[in-house]
């Protein structure tokens, strides 16, 4: 239905992001956590109205964007995703000297990109919202302005961002000169149909994966990852791990689960998504072994599971990518919090060494960080178990054997660095005191959601299911 | 009766978690008295299951009781469901009885250890995931149990963890049985695309019903037995075992001898219409059992740390479970993992009486002649190593008598002389560990003579508990010389195990087959007795006399050095090798080498990461040109 | 009339030209308009595509990758001033605090 009801999501972030621009002038700046409550006001009702919107099947501009259940799904964990990390930052701001207005700001239009992302089937509009997040993400990798660190992620987040957004551009353009459009269902039409420009459309798509690949974090277009994760300030290292991915993931999920339909046109492309799957997972849990740096582990990590997600690509299963994608949300947001846990004035704790021990002297921190590590090693009973599981045994279906066998003996490897990490926490005796701020409700409160969403999602997944099959029965969109 | 079945694991995961959140703060006493009633309780509810069960008719079986619809969406099927039938219930008796028994061993044994109560946290909760595992009606709910029985043996082995080889033995026990689960989960892929549910029923139905291929059948049966020999200590993957030794005493009884090693065991037995539909994979299993049996035993000859010849004596009797389970046999199988559970843990406990006694020792050579001070252990350690042994009236007798019976009546002859032959060296080896230990003469160090005591009560009850059941368990399964119908024990496993044929043997046969076996297993404790009481210089005379054959076993025939001259193209390792300890070195390389390898390759990739922004483009730009050409050329 | 394929060809070359001046010159402001200059290879595509195929559509997808890539700039070289202001330098081969 062409309704103007289509824009409120996107709108009341915007709005929101606007307000607390104007709030921080009136502000005084221990004051400035009001801006917090307000955002999670917003966010509240953003997403109350995804859930209102459900089965309505809302679109506006033509159509260019549409409310169908997955983008209100996908609309729905990137706000939940937001939530938690302003949650997990309203203290770090104040302990880490990072408390600027613009911080709120910034994220809600990152948001407010991501959520245009999701909701448009359209690769300008996409590219658009693509730009929004990332102009916003630039900033916020840089927001701890005296920490050279900080700065140093802003701009090889920036130089390369703008790289990748250079090829994502002459792919699109490629894909319109080949196609006539630049709607995603007109351009798989049109590759399908095999046109005189088959090969100027094939270019297009791989520029465009190259594109999307680089937000994604998939090998070899990875290699900004590990450094921006470890520059810029942790709640905001938490975001970039799962929202640029879901939607990453979510622009792929709409090109190539209609794209792979046709097998004879697409084997080539099957190919090479399946070669960057494999050594996406290869080389990220590998060389995560080496890391001692607790947030470069958590970032090698995320590379690998982009490989895992890209199975799921390769798989054709919709459900379950996303599946994984939520139970990746609660677990990567919950280490991260976890991490940003163990900090106080001015200073936080990151290396490996500065865990020895916490397990018991901080027990609830420790133990919902081991929930969430044993989760992203994929054990049961937890949500990243199942989710491994599911896609795993859908890329078995579809005969991806091989695949699957690649991407099992990789979790093997990567075992070893989420448990060396509990291995630190639980039995290693520790060589110097590590004191924290422990008076941080906010965070324990995004600690207890995300630990529930972990073990909902291992434990009771079935109302979710319910509801993802529910969005994904939308396809082809 | 049975409605409350699913209660069973569930006991032990609320103590779990008081324990977790709370224990810090609870006084000692009062948290082994939870631990122990936590598992207490569960066994009651086992055993008023069981009666329940035996109440119940053919045609109401499996009782399933779905406790949430767990994964249920498009083509998956997957409910966290339990499930009770005889198996289940066999399994459940074991886990929760023997389990329960030695919790309260453990109050003894842990008494003055200060992670007392980490230690009984991580107790309950092996409990609740090894019922969980033998509880779950389809395969990913027993999946769920099996790694966490694998997490909990994990944590329990390197539960001295200040010590580097107990942590070091941890890891390598993770390792080896990752790469086991690696393969099992493989299979539950296989049968959740060909078959399309992992719900046992639906499983054995389906095959049944021809859903799948034999060589399909095969390919998915061999892929879980490598998942059961890692968990199940088998050749190539039984590695880890001995070494998990470093654990204490009571968790190498639950864990790494009476329950958690024999789940491969008992998920073959589950599995059984697939392995016998398979036939091929069935005699895998059969030769890889018995080859395990007899290589086990022969390394448990010379060893002479206490516990490890336990350890390999573990080994070696999983493996005749195997020839049980791979020769059709899959009553007999589970029959000897019931009788095993009792008199192996209780052999266990009795040489943690034994190492408590002594303040710490572990090497035979430093004992003899304890029989006098420890007159309650002793005679229990006796009971077990008669019971293992295969000395009628035992529970161990009958149990092995069934298997090899059976082996023999399928026509497989070559394993049922291994296992014979493994009888004769089982024999052998326990009682050169009771003579070494309990006989002869006193080699203790002077300080540990100083402390020499008998254990408290605590530990010595379950001792005398575990020896009755050593002695009484085989009566529930006779053979068939004695009469007809007195096999209680397979007539219960009957509607779960679906036999193919059944071959009988004449009565005759049968009883030959018997004095077989009594014969060997007096003839192995005979040339014991000679060896280590009699003369004892006779061991040194042999080694004197047949270095080769000495050092041919002392070298598991040479395979370190075979392997050698074949791959790595040196002989001069070999004089070093002779020295060091019976572990299949070039397994063990295998598996560090890999590390270093992963290690390596981890090196190599992070070396890219250089931090320049130059290179990152570069690395960017070069991934773009081979992208693209892909796709062109 | 000009063929389509000289467009494509020289907006390839230009394209080319940016990827490889990005990863030759060490001067993040170089290197920033090095990304400029593939944009504009790209909106140069995207105006071959639109004059061939007779439509709109591309011409005015150029305003938005023009607009883009103006945003960029200001986000960016207030990144990079905020570099200088730190470090007294714009070389790019000083930026490698983070490795590994």
């Amino acid at each position: 239905m062409n309704t103007i009801y289509a824009l409120f999501p996107v709108l009341i972030i915007v709005a929101a992001s606007l307000l607390v621009m104007i709030l921080e002038v009136f502000l005084k700046r221990e004051d400035r956590s009001y801006l917090a409550y307000i955002s999670l006001l917003f966010l509240i009702a953003a997403a109350a109205g995804c859930v209102k919107f459900w089965d309505k099947g809302y679109s506006y501009f033509d159509g260019n964007l549409s409310l169908s259940n997955l983008s209100l799904f996908f609309c729905f964990i990137l706000i939940i995703a937001t939530f938690l990390v302003i949650l997990i930052s309203m203290k770090y701001l104040t302990l880490q000297n990072a408390n600027y207005g613009e911080y709120y700001v910034l994220l809600l239009f990152a948001l407010s990109g991501m959520i245009i992302m999701v909701s448009s089937s359209d690769l300008i509009v996409i590219f658009l919202g693509l730009e929004v997040l990332s102009l916003s993400s630039y900033a916020l990798a840089g927001l701890r302005r005296e920490d050279e660190k900080s700065n140093e992620a802003a701009v090889k987040y920036f130089l390369l961002g703008s790289f990748a957004s250079a090829f994502l551009v002459f792919g699109i353009a490629f894909l319109y000169g080949a196609t006539q459009a630049t709607a995603i269902p007109s351009i798989v039409e049109g590759l399908q149909s095999g046109s005189s420009f088959g090969t100027l459309g094939l270019v297009g798509l791989g520029l465009v994966v190259i594109g999307f690949g680089f937000k994604v974090a998939v090998v070899p277009f990875h290699m900004w990852t590990p450094d921006v994760y470890q520059g810029a300030p942790t709640p905001i290292t938490a975001f970039f791990s799962v929202g640029p991915k879901a939607v990453g993931f979510a622009v792929l999920l709409r090109i190539f689960i209609p794209y792979f339909k046709d097998a004879l046109e697409s084997q080539l492309m099957f190919g090479l998504l399946w070669i960057i799957a494999a050594i996406t997972m290869i080389a990220g849990n590998l060389i995560a072994l080496r890391q001692t740096n607790v947030k470069r582990i958590l970032a090698y990590s995320s590379i690998a599971h982009a490989g895992y997600l890209m199975v799921a690509i390769l798989a054709q299963d919709t459900q379950s990518l996303v599946f994984y994608l939520t139970a990746y949300l609660f677990m990567n947001i919950g280490a991260f919090a976890a991490v940003i846990a163990l900090g106080k004035k001015d200073h936080e704790y990151l290396e490996l060494e500065d865990y020895k021990g916490i397990g018991f002297r901080y027990p609830w921190i420790g133990a919902t960080f081991a929930v969430f590590l044993i989760s992203l090693a994929g054990f049961p009973p937890t949500g990243g178990f199942l989710a491994k599981f599911y896609v795993f045994s859908a890329a078995v279906r579809q005969g991806l054997v091989s695949l699957v066998i690649i991407g099992v003996l990789a979790s093997l490897v990567s075992v070893f660095y989420y448990l060396r990490i509990i291995i630190y926490m639980y039995m290693k005796e520790p060589s110097y005191d590590v004191e924290i701020n422990i008076d941080n409700p906010s965070l324990f409160l995004a600690l207890f959601l995300c630990l529930y969403g972990v073990l909902q999602l291992g434990i009771f997944p079935g109302n979710i299911l319910v509801l993802i099959s529910q969005a994904v029965a939308a396809l082809p969109f | 009766m049975t409605d409350y079945f699913w209660l069973i694991p569930f006991i032990p995961a609320l103590s779990t978690l008081i324990l977790v959140l709370f224990g810090q703060k609870l006084p000692k006493k009062y948290v082994s008295f939870q631990a122990c009633f936590a598992v207490f309780a569960s066994f009651a509810i086992s055993v008023i299951s069981f009666i329940g069960l035996l109440q119940t008719s053919h045609e109401h079986l499996p009782i399933i009781k779905n406790l949430f619809s767990w994964i249920h969406a498009g083509s998956f099927q997957a409910d966290l469901a339990l499930q009770l039938d005889p198996l289940s219930s066999i399994m459940t008796l074991v886990v929760t009885g023997v389990g329960f028994l030695i919790h309260v061993y453990s109050v003894g044994y842990m008494a003055d250890d200060e992670g007392y109560t980490r230690y009984f946290t991580y107790l309950n909760l092996f409990t609740f995931a090894m019922l969980i595992l033998v509880m779950g009606s389809n395969l990913v709910v027993m999946f769920v149990g099996w790694e966490g029985v694998g997490l909990c043996s994990y944590l329990l082995i390197g539960f001295w963890f200040d010590k580097h080889s107990a942590a070091n033995a941890g890891k390598k026990a993770f390792i080896v049985n990752r790469i086991g689960d690696a393969a099992f989960l493989l299979g539950i892929f296989f049968i959740f695309t060909h078959i399309g549910s992992g719900e046992f029923s639906v499983i054995n139905a389906a095959i049944g019903g021809g859903a799948i291929t034999q060589g399909l059948a095969t390919l998915i049966a061999i892929l879980l037995f490598v998942g059961a020999t890692g968990k199940s200590a088998q050749i190539p993957l039984y590695i880890w075992l001995p070494d998990a030794m470093e654990g204490p005493t009571p968790v190498s009884a639950l864990i790494h001898a009476a329950t958690m090693v024999t789940a491969g065991v008992y998920m073959v037995a589950r599995m059984n219409v697939l392995f016998t539909f398979s036939g091929s994979a069935n005699s895998l299993v059969a030769i890889i059992g018995a080859v395990t049996a007899v290589f086990a035993a022969t390394m448990a000859l010379t060893q002479n740390d206490i516990k490890r010849v336990l350890a390999y004596s573990t080994i070696s009797q999983i493996g005749y479970m195997f020839i049980g389970c791979g020769v059709g046999a899959y009553a007999a199988g589970m029959f000897h993992l019931f009788t095993h559970a009792f008199f192996k843990s209780l052999l266990f406990l009795a040489a943690g009486s034994v190492i408590h006694a002594l303040s710490g020792e572990l090497n035979m050579q430093k004992m003899g002649g304890l029989r006098k001070y420890l007159p309650l252990t002793y005679p229990t350690f006796l009971i077990g190593a008669i019971a293992i042994a295969g000395i009628p009236f035992l529970s161990g007798f009958f149990s092995k008598d069934a298997i090899l019976t059976s082996a023999y009546a399928n026509g497989q002859y070559l394993v049922w002389a291994l296992g014979i032959f493994c009888a004769v060296l089982t024999a052998f080896y326990m009682f050169r560990l009771i003579f070494l230990t309990f006989f002869g003469n006193e080699r203790l160090e002077p300080e540990a003579k100083k402390h020499l005591h008998e254990s408290p009560p605590a530990m010595t009850i379950p001792l005398v508990l575990l020896a009755f059941f050593s002695i009484v368990a085989g009566y529930v399964g006779l053979p068939v010389v004695v009469g007809k119908d007195l096999n209680f024990f397979g007539r219960f496993l009957e509607p779960v195990i679906h036999q193919a044929h059944e071959v009988h043997l004449s009565l005759g046969t049968e009883w030959m087959l018997i004095l077989i076996s009594i014969a060997v297993a007096v003839t192995g404790i005979f040339i014991a007795w000679v060896f280590y009481i009699k003369n004892p210089k006779i061991p040194k005379n042999i080694v004197a006399r047949f270095p080769g054959l000495y050092k041919l076993l002392y070298n598991k025939y040479y395979v370190d050095e075979i392997y050698n001259t074949l791959f790595v193209n040196s002989t001069i390792k070999g004089s070093e090798i002779v020295y060091d300890h019976f572990d299949l070195k070039v397994i063990d390389g295998v598996v560090n080498g890999s590390a270093k390898t992963t290690n390596f390759f981890g090196k190599v990739l992070s070396y890219f990461q250089t931090g320049y922004i130059k290179d990152y483009a570069l690395i960017f730009l070069l991934g773009v040109i081979l992208l693209l050409g892909y796709l062109l050329f | 009339m000009i063929p389509l394929n000289y467009f494509l060809v020289l907006s390839i070359i230009l394209f080319a030209l940016g990827a490889i001046a990005f990863f030759v010159k060490r001067d993040l402001i170089t290197q920033f308009m090095a990304i400029e200059i593939m944009f504009n290879a790209a909106n140069l595509a995207f105006l071959a595509f639109a004059k061939s195929a007779g439509s709109l559509d591309g011409q005015i997808i150029v305003f938005f990758v023009i607009t883009v890539a103006a945003a960029e700039a200001a986000v960016g070289l207030a990144i990079i001033l905020l570099i200088f202001r730190q470090k007294k330098t714009i070389k790019s081969e000083d930026i490698k605090l983070m490795k590994g």
